[in-house]
């Protein structure tokens, strides 16, 4: 069997980030027992606390839970924006798993950052910038992995991945602010995909999205997916998102991972209270 | 796999061992709903198992805890894999379990639910895809099936969501079957066919049982499926 040989892409242990001068009593008196996340001693806001988890290659691991549960503290961590409050994270990729990745050079998490993530915001002004043009924005990933940029290959590059990702190659040029949502969405999933990522870092991909670009949306992640065979990592607090596109889920609650399991157990037999009342509210 | 490995009698494929399945309902007064109590039974290597009890007894539950879609609440679920390994199901890691249900166990579940917006064929084919055969070679497997279960070919481009009930449990059975599972969950698979389609279900069941496929599975009319069964499992028998 394939499976034993499969040594985990994506390694994070105790991962917890704290907004605030943060005390000893913080992860005692905050979390979903306590009813919030922000410690009543010092009054710091524990975002996620001791969240660990595996993924192998190819696996698309959800995040579910409400706003303010830690979700888009744990991408913004991964995707090195941020720098966690303690943990450790390990890529496969980077010296074979063994160097924690929050511990790293600020120079040596861009090149990471560069070549092996993409992410894909909620909002497009996060991931793009509006004052560029759709093709400079993707472009702009191939020119940082780049020694030696040469127009025409990068262009091309770039033609290829609008293309891939649906949005029409002749509007490469005009800026991204006069493009709809659902194509500024399309565009910051071709910018991700760029340098060929191993881990596909998405933090509500489709939330601002009416149902029927949303959809378009999502089925090109999942297409795209399958094509690649690309990790990925989905936060949504719609079920209906994590049913389409992940194997497993974590639910997180008050910075805290509550439960965790494969998507269709945690869908149809949910075990936490948090859980239960998340897949009875369900439309 | 390596994970765990126990005992297991020699032609034994699956075993299941004083399985408890016992739902706590935390919106509703933590009211608790013991739905399976000790029930143990065992399966050999291309046997057609059939469970049996009144509605309500828990059949479903006992297929969807050896697919995982349940958390058993106790017990074990030993199954050898084909590699000879023994993985106990209720307890094994998420990730063999996701293993296991990509290249050994299929569920043909009660309801037909699969991806929108996915046409026909590629559902069917997706499974084969999973397992690392080529997208053209996976259509191709699947437009077979499809033509065995007599789905017109004018359908398959067109997305399941739009199909008749008797249509999706035939694509239903259809995504299970392309996977030549070695064990075969099905859940009522013959509640919404006509008579010609359980003939034809009954066939390809027969062609995938010679080729060693073990089955274990609800039926609503158990006189159909009486001459393919070894075994009957009364979960009733078991909380008794």
């Amino acid at each position: 069997m394939v499976f034993n040989s499969q040594l985990p892409l994506l390694r994070v242990r105790n991962l917890c980030k704290q907004y605030g001068p943060s005390c000893s009593a913080c992860a005692r008196l905050t979390g979903p027992e306590q009813g919030s996340n922000i410690c009543p001693e010092c009054g710091s806001v524990v975002a996620c606390f001791d969240v660990s988890f595996e993924l192998l290659p190819g696996e698309v691991l959800g995040i579910v839970g409400e706003s303010g549960s830690g979700k888009s503290t744990i991408i913004r961590c991964l995707n090195l924006d941020e720098s966690p409050t303690a943990g450790e994270a390990f890529l496969s990729e980077v010296e074979g798993g063994k160097v924690n990745l929050f511990a790293l050079s600020s120079q040596r998490k861009r090149l990471i950052q560069s070549s092996l993530l993409g992410v894909v915001y909620q909002s497009p002004h996060l991931g793009l910038n509006l004052n560029f043009s759709a093709g400079a924005n993707v472009a702009e990933r191939l020119l940082i992995q780049n020694n030696t940029p040469e127009y025409r290959p990068i262009r091309k590059r770039t033609s290829l991945l609008l293309n891939k990702v649906q949005v029409p190659v002749k509007r490469m040029d005009e800026p991204i602010k006069i493009f709809s949502g659902g194509m500024q969405q399309r565009i910051q999933l071709a910018k991700a995909l760029a340098p060929r990522p191993t881990l596909l870092l998405l933090d509500e991909p489709t939330s601002g999205l009416d149902v029927s670009v949303q959809a378009r949306v999502l089925d090109l992640i999942a297409s795209l997916q399958r094509e690649t065979g690309v990790s990925m990592l989905v936060v949504s607090h719609d079920l209906g998102v994590i049913r389409l596109l992940t194997h497993r889920t974590l639910v997180m609650k008050m910075g805290r991972v509550v439960e965790q399991g494969l998507t269709d157990q945690i869908l149809e037999d949910p075990q936490h209270p948090y859980t239960q009342e998340l897949v009875a509210s369900v439309l | 796999m390596k994970e765990e490995t126990k005992r297991l009698h020699n032609n034994c494929l699956l075993s299941v061992e004083n399985l408890e399945k016992t739902f706590c309902l935390h919106l509703l007064k933590r009211i608790k709903v013991e739905a399976v109590q000790s029930l143990s039974f065992q399966l050999r290597q291309g046997e057609f198992g059939v469970i049996v009890g009144p509605n309500g007894a828990g059949k479903s539950t006992v297929l969807k805890c050896i697919y995982r879609t349940y958390l058993p609440t106790g017990g074990a679920i030993k199954y050898r894999c084909a590699d000879n390994t023994i993985v106990d199901l209720a307890t094994c890691s998420e990730q063999m379990v996701l293993e296991i249900r990509k290249t050994e166990i299929a569920h043909v579940t009660q309801f037909f639910r699969c991806a929108p917006r996915v046409p026909t064929e590629e559902v069917v084919a997706y499974p084969r895809m999973a397992q690392g055969i080529s997208q053209k070679e996976a259509v191709e497997e699947a437009r077979e099936l499809l033509k065995r279960f007599a789905i017109p070919e004018k359908l398959w481009r067109t997305y399941p969501a739009t199909f008749s009930g008797g249509e999706q449990q035939k694509i239903n059975l259809a995504r299970a079957i392309i996977q030549k599972p070695r064990l075969l969950l099905l859940d009522e698979p013959t509640a919404s066919l006509d008579a010609r389609a359980v003939e034809r279900f009954l066939a390809v069941l027969e062609s995938i049982r010679k080729k060693g496929t073990t089955c274990l599975g609800i039926f609503h009319d158990l006189e159909m499926i009486y001459p393919f069964t070894t075994q009957l499992i009364d979960v009733q028998g078991a909380k008794r």
